[in-house]
């Protein structure tokens, strides 16, 4: 079992692994998913490379905030090669402490009258 | 990828290049993710190609070396400084940014990975920023690493790779050796004792082609066969598909009616049945039992492609048996034992053979000459040759690349000036300027990469069929990592000194606007000198094997090629034994002869450019002892009908031609040619002379023309033609001479010796000129890839001279100006700019002819007895060259000549 302690010991995260939390969270994801959702996210091609993605997971798998599983069903024979992650609860855990932080940034922000009240975040 | 299977080339080539590049990511690494690193790109990929076309795929490109750089490289970077603590998750960098001051100490702080990371960044963003330069280096690097790439491919894949068989490198050939012959053979009598004595050997066999008649289901029909050995396959580990191979069992008269077919004729011919061993078949007359099915893949040196392999059975008792050495004889050496300790061995009990079959054995020895080099020998020496000729190229572009790198280091002197004065030490820029040229030379080598695979793919397909193993060609690991070595070298090496140069700018000189050129000028001038020299010596090369190759062209045997064909005739031998074959295929030429659009038809057993003749040193003239070895060249000997030379059109220059009363029976007669007349004959008539070759005695009655040989290096051979009738054999070349656009002709005469004999076999039809054009398949290949390369070398260089010649121009625009103002015409001042630029060309000439002439032996090889100082090929090659270098100085001169000394005056 994690504490939060350990979840804030990840923070702040780099913006490409929120963002691969935040994909896994919706559900299991492929590599390739991630890469788009990254450039949907920024809004830009080539935000997220095969080889930093590659990179990221490993440490994320090392660290025990995703894990791979099983290719859902119905896919595998679209192909073999593709594998499937799946987010942990200490991922869960990091992306919620990643995203209190951020509120706590935003609500900041407010209070300073840098967003008008109600805008979204 | 089968989900899209009509993806572009591009895509296809990106994706390709893309699986050999994750190669360098960490070994760990890679086996977890590779497959998915190769997925994830190969969807950008086609998402970026499906909306943005090939602009798509450059950026994607860019972005990925930029990817591979920092992700492949920095672990492994990290890996050899002995500290990798991995990628962390945490964003580490936006915290400690906040910390920094506004003007960081780009010298310490940042650990090395976040300096390479900013350097690479940086890097993308500058090149980005300034397309055109980018491409120019892209493309440049891409053309000479895909070049040379392709070709290592092509000599990596026939040259480097070990047979495609277990334990190849152990697998020799065991040849008998005579001071007459060069050919690799050995006795099956022989090669059997050896087999059976040698302590050093795992296995050995002997294996020969052997044209074969099948017939199945009523229908006949030639087959490429063989005989062996069971040896033979054991040697090269051959597991049959079906069945079994040939083994000792087989060997025994009564036994010996079996057949191994190949995967081809068991699909072609035997309905892929499964059930097919114990089938019978009809092969020459005699039913053979079908005992195996070779695999599909096999490797069978020499004879690949044969269909039906039947034992080799040959009588012990025959003396005959054993002095007949024509068979490919294959050992394989014991794992221990090496080449030199087998060789030492089998000498020693070859002697003894010698010694108990003198008769068959005198006068022979031993040598093993490894399998591999026995196949590629030839070739690998002109492939290394193409490979040189390409790595001239490479430079070429390299030098090219390094000298654009100058220019743009001069170009941006400024801003590293400013750099330098707000505190970048001078390691940091130079490792800055390094990090863009390895970024923009992987780009290039990864273009390069995906030029490679269609450029071997071109090379294979374009290449002569006599070059070995070509199949085998293919892009591996090996090559992936020789283009990933190219293009790193090629940035290092040549991203070195132009930044060392730019990193040493006088720092005040430069801010006030002043420009230091001077060394600048000195590194191109002697890069430009560099790239002349080896354009020239490629020049040069291509000059040569046009000429050669001119040569072949020219080619006249004395008569016109036009409308001959031939196709080898084959009565069968239990129909017709001994002397009767004559008179059947006599038969079949009177036939073929009376088909309308025939202007003649005749036989013989060889002629220019088809295969046959035999070759002996035991001739003698008159009463005279037979001549020894070193008394002359072979004479070969040809037997011959008496329309023959009327079907050619060869001159009968003293005399009479054969004619059809020289029958067998009357008394034997021959005609010689008029080289046998000159070596052996110099100062007599040789007519009434009697020539003798194994025992058979004939009087020369006439003298005909010399055919010329097609190579032009190959002496005329002296030349004996007997009457078909008087030295009879059981096979011959029917030749046919047709009116030229005759059609039809095949198939008439086909009907007609059907209409003989079914039963006798007619080979497809050659016709002589595609002889001809078959045999110059491989020198025009030879001409054209080295023109290729002294093309695209010429171009380079030109570019390269051009650039330097434009550069001191632009950069003298001032005291071009100077000059005009204080009267200068403008004639004047082209002659100064194009004096200049080529007095580095002379320089490049001296040197390029001294490598030319210095590297010309090289390729004699692929010369055909042309002289590799050929005067004309040199000249030629000069003459090119000078006129390259003044057009690409000239261009530049006209615009220095046109400066305005009021506009110039003004610029600064």
């Amino acid at each position: 079992m994690h504490s939060s302690r350990d979840a804030a010991a990840f923070l702040p995260l780099k913006p490409d692994v929120f963002t691969i939390l935040l994909v896994l969270l919706e559900g299991d994801a492929h590599g390739y998913r991630m890469i788009k959702a990254a450039e949907e996210r920024t809004g830009r091609k080539g935000q997220l490379q095969p080889g930093a993605l590659y990179r990221l997971l490993k440490q994320m798998l090392d660290r025990d905030l995703v894990r791979e599983v099983e290719t859902p069903a119905g896919q595998a024979e679209r192909d073999e090669r593709r594998r499937y992650y799946r987010i942990t609860r200490l991922g869960r855990q990091v992306a919620e402490a990643e995203a209190a932080r951020m509120a706590e940034l935003v609500s900041l922000s407010r209070k300073h009258h840098l967003l008008k009240e109600g805008e979204p975040a | 990828m089968s989900r899209q299977p009509r993806s572009a080339l591009g895509v296809r080539a990106s994706v390709r290049a893309y699986g050999l590049a994750v190669r360098l990511f960490p070994a760990g690494f890679r086996a977890q993710f590779g497959d998915e690193l190769a997925e994830a790109f190969a969807e950008a990929a086609r998402e970026r190609y499906a909306r943005h076309g090939l602009r798509g795929l450059a950026r994607l490109w860019l972005e990925t070396a930029a990817d591979l750089t920092v992700h492949a490289g920095g672990p492994r970077l990290a890996a050899w400084r002995g500290r990798d603590p991995g990628l962390s998750l945490r964003d580490e960098r936006r915290t400690a940014r906040r910390a920094r001051p506004v003007i960081r100490d780009v010298r310490g702080g940042a650990g090395m990975l976040e300096t390479l990371r900013q350097d690479v960044r940086f890097a993308v963003r500058t090149l980005v920023k300034a397309p055109g330069f980018t491409a120019a280096v892209v493309a440049t690097i891409a053309l000479g690493v895909g070049a040379t790439t392709a070709i290592f491919t092509v000599v990596n894949g026939i040259v480097l790779r070990p047979l495609p068989f277990p334990g190849s490198e152990r697998v020799v050939m065991i040849c008998e050796t005579n001071p007459r012959t060069s050919w690799c053979g050995a006795s099956p009598l022989n090669m059997a004792d050896l087999a059976r004595e040698s302590r050093t050997l795992d296995s050995a066999g002997v294996g020969r082609g052997e044209p074969l008649i099948a017939q199945i289901g009523g229908e006949s029909f030639g087959v490429r066969g063989g005989i062996a050995s069971p040896g033979f396959f054991r040697v090269l580990r051959i597991t049959p598909a079906l069945g079994r191979l040939i083994e000792d069992r087989d060997m025994d008269r009564g036994a010996n009616h079996v057949a191994v077919v190949s995967e081809a004729f068991w699909r072609s011919r035997l309905g892929a049945d499964p059930s097919v061993i114990g089938r019978a078949i009809t092969v020459d007359g005699q039913a053979l039992t079908i005992i195996g099915v070779l695999p599909p893949d096999v490797f069978i040196p020499i004879y690949s492609g044969r269909d039906l392999w039947r034992p080799l059975t040959a009588s012990i008792d025959n003396v005959d048996n054993r002095a007949w050495r024509g068979f490919v004889p294959l050992g394989r050496i014991k794992a221990g034992e090496t080449v030199a300790s087998a060789t030492a061995e089998l000498t020693a009990l070859h002697e003894q053979l010698v010694q108990a079959y003198p008769e068959a054995n005198k006068d022979w020895g031993l040598r093993l000459e490894g399998l591999r080099n026995h196949l590629i020998g030839p070739v690998s020496r002109t492939l290394w040759i193409f490979l040189g000729a390409v790595g001239f190229v490479l430079l070429i572009a390299c030098a090219n690349v390094a000298s654009l790198l100058l220019v743009r280091a001069t170009g941006r002197a400024r801003e590293f000036a400013v750099r330098a004065s707000l505190g970048a030490g001078r390691r940091r820029l130079v490792r800055q300027l390094l990090t863009e040229s390895l970024v923009v030379s992987l780009l290039g080598g990864a273009c390069g990469l995906a030029l490679a695979v269609w450029a071997t793919r071109a090379f294979v397909s374009l290449a002569p069929a006599s070059i070995p193993r070509l199949g085998e060609v293919g892009i591996d690991g090996r090559v992936a990592l020789f283009a990933f070595l190219l293009s790193t070298a090629t940035a290092v090496l040549f991203g070195f000194a132009p930044a060392r140069h730019a990193s040493k700018t006088d720092l005040s000189g430069t801010l006030k606007g002043l420009r230091v050129a001077g060394g600048d000028a000195r590194l191109r001038a002697a890069f430009v000198v560099v790239e002349l020299a080896l354009a020239l010596v490629l020049l040069v090369g291509a000059g040569l094997l046009m000429r050669s190759f001119g040569s072949l062209l020219a080619w006249d045997p004395g008569f016109s090629p036009e409308g001959v064909t031939f196709s080898f005739m084959l009565p069968p031998r239990d129909v017709y034994p001994d002397g009767q074959a004559v008179g059947a295929m006599q038969r079949v030429r009177d036939e073929a002869a009376t088909v309308p659009g025939v202007e003649g038809a005749a036989i013989a057993s060889g002629g220019p450019l088809f295969p046959g003749g035999d070759g002996t040193y035991a001739m003698s003239i008159d009463d005279r002892p037979p001549m020894s070895p070193d008394e002359g060249p072979p004479v070969e000997y040809y037997n011959i009908d008496p329309y023959y030379f009327r079907t050619l059109g060869v001159k009968i220059v003293r005399g009479r031609d054969l004619s059809t009363a020289d029958t067998f029976g009357a008394a034997p007669v021959a005609v010689v040619n008029e080289s046998l007349v000159r070596r052996y004959f110099p100062n007599e008539d040789p007519l009434g002379h009697r020539v003798t070759v194994s025992d058979h005695s004939a009087e020369i009655v006439g003298v005909v023309a010399d055919v010329a040989p097609f190579y032009p290096d190959q002496p005329v051979r002296p030349l004996i033609y007997w009457p078909t009738d008087q030295f009879r054999r059981g096979t011959g070349y029917l030749i046919v001479r047709a009116r030229p656009g005759v059609g039809g002709i095949e198939k008439a005469v086909r009907a007609r010796a059907a209409a003989v004999d079914p039963r006798i076999q007619l080979s497809a039809f050659v016709d002589l000129e595609s002889a001809v054009g078959s045999n110059l398949v491989g020198p025009r290949f030879n001409m054209l890839l080295v023109g290729v390369f002294a093309l695209v070398a010429v171009l380079l260089a030109a570019i390269g001279v051009y650039g330097v010649v434009a550069y001191s121009v632009a950069s003298r625009t001032r005291e071009i100006g100077v000059r005009v103002a204080l009267g200068a015409t403008p004639d004047g001042i082209v002659r100064q700019v194009v004096r200049g630029g080529l007095g580095l060309a002379a320089v490049g000439l001296v040197v390029g002819l001294a490598g030319a002439v210095a590297l010309g032996r090289l390729i004699a090889s692929l010369l055909y007895g042309l002289p590799s100082t050929d005067s004309l090929a040199l000249a030629g090659a000069a003459a090119v060259f000078a006129l390259v270098t003044l057009v690409a100085c000239w261009v530049p001169a006209r615009r220095a000549a046109r400066v305005d000394p009021i506009v110039a005056l003004r610029v600064e």
